[in-house]
């Protein structure tokens, strides 16, 4: 049994999540070899032959494109591992603005950069648009969870190696949230700068912008748990991804407004960047772009390419 | 006979089925939601569409139609793990 793990445009945290199944990685290899993965291991290309391949990170540039396709080619199950890969992740944010602003910000702009920096030119080029690998090519299995939780690996690594289906749960983060709702009163949307959050209750309920509803779990909710607010890292829940007429946007409107008794409009009105507040994981995802209702074709309008 | 059963570790008792559901089969105690009239469900899951942490499932209903299926979204579903 081989195993690769690819890495596109991401962080390379999902590979590290791999690493932290610690000793579980015993029994892991005792069964498959980890024949490529550039954070790890120093192979510069996949072999032929690979049983299992992790893709982590979306498609931002070429490379990216034509690394994806090689390892579809090379590999008998190619599994989407991460946000990312799953939903374009944070590289999405990237078709906000136009890829000149980009380079010059990154290149030039920032603080650290010299004033005399030129923008490289013999590095690969963007694509148009930020793509989730399922979008490019055919995926066998979507692991979601930015990383993916070692806790939950522990067993969908080693059930995917002897091929067998992993039964966990796929429920939302308030699922595996131990909050409670409390009484809502006099709701407006709160900063997350703004005071401290009662460990207690609810955190949309008073006030915060908690993801946690619209947000597939396999986290054990760990942000709501320190009192920071959910803000979607694992992708969106599988119900918003079901049905066509939900989205993150309108689904959230929607229960603060059930909440609260407040009309939609009012709470849309509170509501503030839409694209990092809501959008922040899954903005690159065709999927998430072509349901009706989504806002992200709106947001991205005018930048790209 | 509509089944309803609720998870009572995800619920975290927003109280929205109680608020929602048209034939008030839900009541909560001690901040979780209880079916106390399951004989009334009708059926139209609006608590099952409403419920933030999706802690509620029925057993024995049947929506014979599905107004739209997109097969690219549930391949995609299907392959989740």
């Amino acid at each position: 049994m081989k195993i690769a793990i690819e890495e596109l445009a991401g962080c390379s945290g999902c590979t590290i999540s791999i690493l932290d199944l610690h000793e579980a990685l015993l029994d892991v290899v005792a069964q498959a070899d980890i024949v490529y993965s550039p954070v790890i291991m120093d192979v510069k290309e996949p072999p032929e032959g690979i049983d299992i391949a992790f893709v982590t990170g979306a498609v931002r540039n070429k490379e990216n494109e034509e690394r994806l396709k090689q390892l579809r080619k090379r590999s008998k199950t190619l599994v989407a591992f991460g946000t990312c890969a799953c939903y374009g992740g944070v590289s999405g944010l990237s078709m906000l603005g136009k890829p000149e602003d980009l380079f010059a910000c990154v290149y030039q702009g920032v603080e650290t950069a010299e004033k005399g920096n030129l923008i490289p030119t013999d590095v690969p080029a963007f694509l148009y648009r930020v793509f989730a690998v399922g979008d490019l090519v055919k995926i066998d299995y979507y692991i979601a969870g930015c990383p993916p939780k070692e806790k939950f690996l522990r067993t969908i690594i080693p059930d995917l190696i002897a091929d067998k289906k992993t039964e966990l749960s796929k429920k939302s983060v308030c699922a595996e949230c131990d909050r409670k709702m409390g009484d809502v009163k006099d709701w407006h949307l709160k900063r997350r700068y703004e005071g401290t959050p009662d460990r207690e209750h609810c955190l949309l309920g008073q006030g915060y912008l908690c993801l946690g509803p619209v947000t597939f779990g396999r986290c054990g909710a760990s942000c709501p748990h320190n009192n920071i607010p959910c803000h979607g890292c694992n992708g969106p829940s599988l119900d918003i991804l079901r049905e066509p007429c939900r989205d993150i946007y309108n689904l959230m409107v929607r229960r603060i407004a059930d909440l609260t008794d407040t009309p939609e409009k009012e709470i849309e009105k509170q509501l503030y960047d839409v694209a990092h507040t809501m959008y922040p994981f899954t903005i690159g995802s065709l999927i998430m772009e072509d349901k009706e209702i989504s806002k992200i074709r709106d947001l991205v309008q005018g930048g790209s390419v | 006979m509509i089944e309803i059963s609720v998870d009572a570790a995800a619920c975290n008792g927003c109280g929205l089925c109680v608020k929602d559901c048209p034939m008030q089969v839900y009541e909560l105690r001690d901040e979780v939601s209880v079916p106390i009239r399951p004989e009334n469900c009708m059926g139209c899951l609006s608590c099952h569409e409403i419920c933030p942490a999706q802690a509620l499932e029925h057993r024995g209903v049947y929506p014979s139609k599905r107004n739209y299926i997109d097969i690219r979204v549930c391949e995609m579903i299907n392959r989740v793990i």
